[in-house]
């Protein structure tokens, strides 16, 4: 007998009994389908992440102080030169930004709003690639240099007060009662389509730092873009730390650096962490199913006694009994994983979809999930197979 | 082709000790029809079960067809009953829920018969046994009778050299009776061996040879004049 000729065989008995099979397959839809789900959801998301952060690029990396109010105070604290020391101390070539956040506050139309701001040198639009101007353009380095009172202000900013992106470029708006020129509007950017709704805007550094009385021209943080892209990024972050750190005569752990690459890890582990243990617990409703598969299966060898025998008396070997128990155990189990699959990857998708993430398919916890329900059919198929396949023929054919 | 030498079946049921059968030794010669009578427990189901490869002596030597029987495996067992045997049962023991075609081509399908072939066959053997316009029916649609015409077209399905019959008109009544046994006989014509349990003396009739049994040993072995 051939394989195609047990297959029939099974599906011939499975169809006699269309509702006791399917009870047993939904075991194992539910099994492999919240599996499935679950883990191209987390896939999904963690690929929104990784994107959203990875935008900047992997030769890019922050510093900042580790304690910026600490017992060092001001005097660990970075500053504007800092940009161009590091610039003439470092091995390689490099675009340097610094950076500052703030609140300012606004009035369009006779209204009081506040926006956010975002103090950047000019340099910013070389390093990041989150950038995203939809009409005008940055400011520039002689721009920022001679203080020019110039603003680039985000898409929900120029939506609002100015109809579109277009319309708002060259029109002037007043912070803290002082006049600024429009002269971009950037898209804001999202992570799993989360956030971009604020009023937010760029400003130049030096600009922003005289604003708001910063007479020591403290910065936030610096953000370092390497030239080349054959460099080893740990030896440049460690430099950098070290010459920052003898410059203001400070301990090293005074400054931290963080790469793409380090979130990115983190973000990874993170995920990968919650993939294993929803998925773990996913996994128990297919081991559940599982059984529920084996349960059947020794009922039905025990309701078709007669039948076995009867197969025997025609001259059935006991393993073309086996072959036909296991291609059972099977074909529920295999159909079971393939609604399943259909059924996780639908429900992933509309997830994804009501959360305006990015859909992932996830080829390899699908084929993961196909090895796992093979292995499952056959585990709990071979001991009932095994059952019917050395039942006593006379037994069997007395079994009423 | 049967040679029975000294057999010998012994059954625990508990803490008691059957016996079976006790000492038979039987040559049963190509196409003789032979009857196997006596009262329920005399052991001729016994008998059967061992002519028929599904039991194994306890003692003694079953020669078929100069193949003694006693040391093959379970595979080899299956081998015979598929191809050598065929079997017809009181209570027919066709499989309820495949048509009747699929029944009669069940045991070529354990030969490893294409499917073309099994089904050219299977058809020629109802039409043989007058079932030609059932052939999709499954068995609860059938009568007594047109049941074990169907199980007799499956005995017949791999040309076994010997048809073993357990009480096959025991079900049935005496017109149905007498049609399955005239195409047992007919068969037998055509030089198919049969062996057949019954206790209806006017069955056993059919037969040329009577065999009777009483408590696990032959005690009249005579031919029909």
């Amino acid at each position: 007998m051939n394989l195609s000729e047990y297959f029939k065989l099974a599906v011939d008995s499975l169809r006699i009994n269309k509702l006791r099979s399917f009870l047993t397959l939904i075991g194992i839809i539910v099994g492999v389908g919240s599996v499935i789900a679950v883990v191209m959801i987390a896939h999904s998301g963690q690929e929104g992440i990784i994107d959203a952060i990875s935008q900047d690029g992997k030769n890019v990396f922050y510093i900042y102080n580790s304690e910026p109010n600490g017992v060092y105070g001001s005097r660990a604290a970075l500053r504007i030169n800092d940009i161009s020391f590091l610039k003439r101390k470092l091995d390689q070539e490099v675009l340097i930004s610094g950076y500052n956040i703030g609140r300012v506050e606004v009035r369009i139309n006779k209204k009081q709003e506040y926006v956010d701001v975002q103090a950047v040198s000019a340099s910013y639009k070389e390093i990041t690639k989150n950038l995203d101007l939809i009409s005008g353009r940055f400011y520039s380095e002689s721009e920022e240099r001679s203080r020019l009172k110039v603003i680039v202000i985000n898409n929900v900013l120029a939506d609002k007060y100015y109809d579109n992106a277009k319309s708002a470029v060259g029109k002037t708006i007043v912070l803290n009662n002082v006049p600024f020129k429009i002269i971009g509007v950037y898209k804001e950017s999202t992570i799993l389509g989360l956030g971009g709704k604020r009023l937010n805007s760029y400003l130049p550094l030096n600009l922003w730092n005289r604003m708001t009385d910063n007479m020591q021209e403290k910065i936030a943080g610096i953000q370092v873009k390497v030239i080349s892209e054959e460099v080893n990024m740990q030896d440049i972050m460690k430099q950098t730390v070290s010459l920052l750190a003898e410059k203001h005569r400070v301990p090293k752990e005074q400054y931290i650096t963080q790469s793409i690459e380090q979130t990115e890890k983190v973000v990874n582990s993170v995920f990968g962490f919650i993939k294993v243990i929803v998925g773990a617990i996913a996994g128990v409703s297919l081991f559940v199913g599982g059984v529920g598969v084996m349960n059947i299966m020794l009922v039905t060898v025990v309701e078709r006694t007669q039948e076995i025998g009867i197969r025997k008396a025609i001259g059935a070997k006991p393993q073309d009994i086996l072959y036909q128990f296991i291609i059972e155990a099977l074909i529920l189990t295999l159909f079971g994983g393939l609604i399943g699959a259909v059924l996780g990857v639908g429900t992933a998708y509309i997830i994804t979809l009501l959360l305006k993430w990015e859909f992932v398919i996830s080829w390899s916890i699908i084929g993961l999930s196909f090895v796992i329900t093979t292995l499952i059919g056959l585990f709990f198929g071979i001991y009932p197979a095994n059952k019917a396949a050395n039942l006593d023929p006379i037994e069997a054919l007395r079994y009423e | 082709m049967i040679h029975l030498e000294k057999i010998s079946k012994e059954y625990s049921d508990g803490d008691i000790r059957v016996i079976a059968l006790n000492d038979v030794s039987l040559t049963i010669e190509q196409g003789e029809f032979v009857a196997v009578m006596g009262p329920s427990g005399s052991g001729k189901s016994t008998l059967m079960n061992i002519l028929g490869c599904l039991d194994v002596p306890s003692s003694g030597v079953y020669r078929l067809n100069d193949r003694q029987i006693n040391n093959l495996t379970a595979i080899e067992l299956a081998a015979l009953r598929n191809q050598t045997i065929g079997f017809i049962f009181q209570t027919f023991h066709l499989l309820p829920r495949l048509s009747v075609l699929k029944n009669v081509e069940l045991p070529m399908l354990y030969r490893g018969v294409r499917q073309r072939e099994r089904r050219q066959r299977a058809i020629e053997l109802l039409k043989m046994v007058g079932l030609e316009e059932r052939l999709h029916h499954q068995p609860n649609q059938l009568s007594g009778g047109q049941k074990q015409r169907v199980a007799i077209a499956r005995a017949l399905a791999n040309n076994p050299s010997i048809i073993l019959a357990d009480e096959p008109t025991g079900n049935l009544d005496t017109n149905t009776s007498i049609e399955i046994m005239n195409i047992l006989t007919d068969l037998n014509k055509q030089g198919v061996t049969i062996v057949l349990v019954t206790h209806e003396e006017d069955i056993a009739l059919f037969a040329s040879r009577i065999i009777r049994f009483r408590d696990g040993q032959i005690v009249e072995d005579s031919l029909v004049s």
